[in-house]
């Protein structure tokens, strides 16, 4: 994470607006390149495709795709989160020859884990073969585009991710409107958009090879060095996995609500909600691109040289100031988004029935696009906040809010369903304001105890020459706080 | 030796047993050796125990962190009580965040003076402000909890801000771990507490005292500060943080100063909180003296001999060859090329004289071989014999002067057996060995000289003593005697169980006075 941002404030010093602009994009690409690829495809397909083949088709083919990312995202995240500390790891210890097994070993991992979820969801919604074949192929297909970004992130492959994102995209688009011309049904177009996703992946995946062109050996090995992995970073792992779901679950509610639909095919969803919150998460977008442009850039150097005064023997007056630069500069960035942030939102608020006009959408559900709106600024600096306590290993916090924002995320969006149409999206928004105010505080707190934390408190060598002996009456969090 | 482990009733020292907190008549308190190192100050409270059937001891071992090494000594039946005390345990697993006490400056403060200047009344300030914050967090978390780091910033601040801190840090958890768990461990009662060294025993004895009342005795074998010193002084792991250049008065302190400012402040601590500070002989109160210990409270109990074993040798007369003889391992400490140098000189005066060397050559099988080669240089082959390890009576009647040319040592034995054989001795200025040839300076009645003390690394010095006592029979009976006498007089294995007997019933029936230490007005 920390060498991507690295990379690209060198892409933005050749101080041509441009070249800033690109170095934006492709931030915007790693960060969320996920959600700029679904949206605008799924929007594109949906305005060129509906007449010509009908709603109802359009809408199981978006929903298949909806399913197909969600899925997956959800379930590779714990094993992307593993892998890319894995990847780290070999590189940091130059071992290149280990990458290609690792990439190998996640590939099965990610399709173990979205396999997995695509048959519960089979037998959950009884889907019919055609249907249930669609999911599963596009599932796996998704989650093997994930494990290949990740691993592009690692070796800071900007120029090829973007690249691969772009041709299939366009590929995509054609491939899918060319199945709805052709009148080959939804499952048609599934099969032609992920004609585009596969060349998404092997873009991806060519670029990997490129650069670790070592020969593949012991497979397996990258296999059992994933799953030994999980269990040195399960906070990690368990982290990824509620963090993605939090994001969803509100979705989730939604399609099991009274304001779900069923589709012929047997998948549920809720287009009322789901649309306008798709298109408020857009949102988040310029926020994210520049806290890995800005605050990964700016806070790496400044986090760099904190540590680096500590092993060059400073003073703690030196320390200090070091802590205290990197505190004051990380917050100041952080401020300085999130007023962006706000910016944005409010433009989406009051733009919001244009939007509802402009896409075709109901005007119900423009307060819905405002609650997601004002979400997205907190859900901004929940993020933000969260991958800062990772840089300072605080695995375990970052674990505990995650699912914070999953259980709130959960709770809420179940209990504000049941009040009125008019609290559609409260539910997600409150979770975001609370997860972010939580997340924020302490995000705070490391760095203004960071050299508490970094000598004692976190220290690992401090942690393993201590008994740790558990006393009696530990609570869950005391549990969390131990183990390590 | 029995091996402790055999005897699981009350031996395996696991089991920290204590007895229904009975309260025993000494507490022993020890640093790093009784009852895991063979020899030297284990051997000794072995034999003091041992010695002192009808009084009742507990003991308190230090050390490091819990070993798997097997006890070399099984524990005498008058041993009522065996606790460890680990220094480098450092408790709980971090804690992020607590309940912070009111004040932790006042005890950083006293921490501060403590290792730095030290003193019963800077121990007592500690144990005060200790138990003022014990209230609110407890010892075993303290050490790694936000407290722990109020206390090591407040204390860098104060003694070397200019300092590495990350060096500071690791320096001052190492010293610091010691100090706390000295002042966190339970102590068992006792009437009397009697540490065999300074260093966090010593701290630990002066706590006693200052919390019970009741009086502390230390018996000092080796000058512990000193052995710190000398240890810190080649120690290449301790970088030296201020960069002093050339300066040879700058007044900043660095980490090695700090370690041997701590130590040094330990043994003040130690000899302030102490009724009694005994030692093995004069010599070693200098250094005592200079860190405190006052005057009326310097006392030496020697080690002593059986005198039994050594009172049918004859001494060597004419029918053998003119002989000296060193008795001792074959090993650099003991010099042993002086020696051979010394017998090469000797032979240009005596061509007859032999030289022998009794004691074990395999310890260092090189420096041995550099021996055995420098007697081949000076062609000695027929006048220095290694005999390997023997039975020194064996060899008694056949040695007419025993010489010592170590480079250190305390209160060797070999002077005193050889004392009581009526052989007298040629010795470096080592340890006691003036004090045991000479006498010491209020000897009653004088005995006079029992051999001669030379310089370090001076064989011609040693071979002129010698020479002079190989060539005047007379003189040689003259100090052989005196050496005799002041080892019945001085250093038998009675008096000193006389002494200790002495010692403790005097201090087991002192009252309990608290109000003797209070802590020091910051």
């Amino acid at each position: 994470m920390a060498g991507i941002g690295f990379q690209l404030r060198k892409l933005s010093r050749q101080e041509t607006i441009s070249s800033v602009v690109a170095a934006a994009g492709h931030a915007a690409v790693i960060a969320a390149g996920p959600w700029l690829f679904t949206i605008f495809s799924l929007a594109a397909i949906t305005l060129l495709t509906e007449e010509i083949v009908g709603r109802q088709t359009v809408s199981t083919f978006r929903v298949i795709v909806i399913y197909a990312f969600a899925v997956s995202l959800v379930l590779t995240a714990p094993v992307t989160i593993v892998a890319t500390r894995r990847v780290a790891d070999a590189l940091w210890m130059k071992q290149p020859q280990n990458v290609p097994p690792l990439l190998f070993g996640t590939f099965i991992w990610a399709l173990v884990t979205s396999g997995f979820g695509v048959l519960v969801l089979c037998f959950m919604f009884s889907l019919p073969a055609p249907i249930a074949i669609a999911l599963g192929a596009m599932s796996m297909l998704v989650a093997l585009i994930w494990v290949a970004l990740c691993f592009c992130g690692a070796i800071r492959d900007y120029k090829g991710v973007t690249l691969s994102f772009l041709v299939g995209l366009i590929a995509a688009l054609i491939g899918s409107v060319g199945a709805a011309a052709q009148d080959l049904g939804a499952t048609g177009m599934v099969a032609g958009f992920m004609l585009g996703l596969t060349l998404t992946f092997l873009g991806l995946t060519i670029r990997v090879l490129r650069t670790f062109p070592q020969p593949l050996v012991a497979p397996w090995h990258g296999v059992t060095e994933l799953w030994q992995g999980a269990g040195t970073y399960w906070h990690l792992a368990l982290g990824a996995l509620f963090g993605t779901a939090g994001v969803w679950v509100d979705k989730w509610v939604f399609w099991n609500s009274t304001v779900g639909e069923r589709l012929e095919s047997g998948l549920i969803h809720a287009p009322l909600y789901d649309s306008a919150m798709f298109i408020s998460s857009l949102a988040l977008i310029p926020a994210l691109a520049s806290f890995v442009m800005k605050l990964e850039t700016d806070f790496f150097d400044h986090y760099q040289s904190y540590y680096a005064i500590i092993q060059s023997h400073g003073t703690i007056g030196q320390i200090e100031n070091r802590r205290a630069r990197l505190s004051r500069n990380t917050l100041d960035n952080l401020s300085l988004i999130t007023i962006a942030q706000v910016g944005v939102c409010v433009v989406l608020i009051l733009s919001a029935p244009a939007i509802v006009e402009a896409l075709n959408l109901q005007f119900r559900q423009i307060a819905i696009l405002r609650f997601g709106a004002l979400g997205a600024v907190f859900q901004f600096i929940f993020i933000a906040s969260t991958s800062l306590l990772l840089f300072f290993d605080r695995r375990r916090l970052y674990l505990a809010l995650q699912l914070l924002f999953f259980t709130l995320n959960l709770s809420l969006t179940a209990a504000t369903i049941e009040l009125s149409e008019d609290y559609y999206g409260v539910g997600f928004f409150l979770s975001c304001l609370i997860s972010a105010f939580a997340a924020f505080v302490l995000a705070e707190r490391t760095l203004v105890n960071l050299n508490y934390l970094t000598f004692i408190g976190n220290n690992p060598s401090i942690r393993q020459s201590t008994s740790g002996k558990l006393k009696p009456g530990w609570s869950l969090l005391r549990l969390l706080e131990r183990r390590n | 030796m029995q091996q402790l482990a055999t005897v699981p009733s009350r031996g395996a020292p696991k089991v920290d047993a204590r007895a229904n907190d009975a309260i025993s008549d000494v507490c022993i308190i020890v640093e790093g050796c009784y009852p895991y190192v063979p020899g030297g100050v284990s051997a000794w409270i072995d034999w003091l125990i041992k010695t002192q059937p009808d009084t009742s001891f507990s003991i308190v071992t230090l050390w490091p962190r819990p070993t798997t090494q097997a006890p070399r000594y099984q524990l005498p039946a008058n041993v009522m009580s065996f606790q460890h005390l680990y220094l480098q345990d450092f408790g709980e697993r971090p804690v992020i965040r607590q309940r912070r006490p009111a004040d932790t400056d006042a005890f950083a403060d006293a921490l501060a003076g403590l290792i730095n200047h030290g003193g019963a009344a800077q121990l007592a300030s500690v144990m005060a402000t200790f138990k003022a914050i014990s209230g609110t967090v407890e010892p075993q978390v303290m050490f790694n909890s936000p407290v722990a780091w109020e206390i090591v910033r407040r204390m860098y601040d104060a003694t070397m801000p200019y300092a590495s801190f990350l060096d500071y840090f690791w320096a001052w958890r190492a010293l610091l771990g010691g100090l706390f768990a000295t002042l966190e461990f339970e102590l068992p009662k006792a009437r009397v507490y009697h540490t065999i060294s300074t260093g966090y025993a010593g701290v630990l004895a002066a706590r006693a005292a200052i919390e019970t009342g009741r009086p502390a005795v230390l018996t000092e074998h080796g000058i512990y500060t000193n052995e710190r010193r000398i240890e810190l002084l080649m120690a290449d792991w301790l970088a030296d943080t201020v960069e002093k250049g050339h300066a040879l008065h700058d007044p900043r302190l660095d980490l090695r100063d700090m370690w041997i400012h701590a130590f040094e402040a330990y043994a003040r601590t130690c000899y302030e909180a102490c009724g009694d500070v005994v030692t093995l002989y004069e010599d070693n109160q200098r250094a005592q003296r200079v860190l405190g210990a006052t005057e009326p409270k310097l006392l030496v109990i020697a080690n002593g001999i059986d005198l039994e074993r050594f009172s049918n040798i004859k001494a060597a007369g004419d029918d053998v060859p003119p002989t000296m003889a060193l008795i001792g391992r074959v090993v650099p400490i003991k010099d042993v090329k002086s020696f051979i140098t010394a017998a090469h000189a000797l032979k240009q005066r005596i061509p007859n004289a032999r030289a022998l060397i009794l004691g074990p050559t395999d310890e260092d099988p090189e420096y041995f071989a550099e021996c055995e080669q420098l007697v081949a240089d000076l062609e000695l082959r027929a006048t220095v014999e290694f005999t390997g390890t023997v039975n020194i009576l064996d060899y008694m009647s056949r040695i007419h002067v025993c010489v010592l040319t170590s480079l250190s040592e305390s209160q060797p034995l070999v002077v005193l057996e050889a004392g009581a054989a009526g052989i007298p001795f040629v010795a470096t200025n080592v340890g006691s060995c003036r004090e045991i040839i000479e006498g010491r300076a209020d000897e009653q009645p004088a005995l006079g000289p029992g051999g001669i003390v030379t310089d370090l690394v001076a064989p011609i010095q040693i071979a002129d003593a010698v020479a002079k006592l190989l060539a005047d029979p007379a003189l040689r009976h003259k100090y052989g005697e005196a050496l005799r006498a002041r080892v019945s007089q001085t250093y038998t294995s009675m008096q000193a169980v006389a002494a200790y007997t002495h010692l403790y019933g005097r201090l087991i029936a002192q009252p309990t006075s608290i109000a003797n230490l209070q802590p020091a007005t910051l």
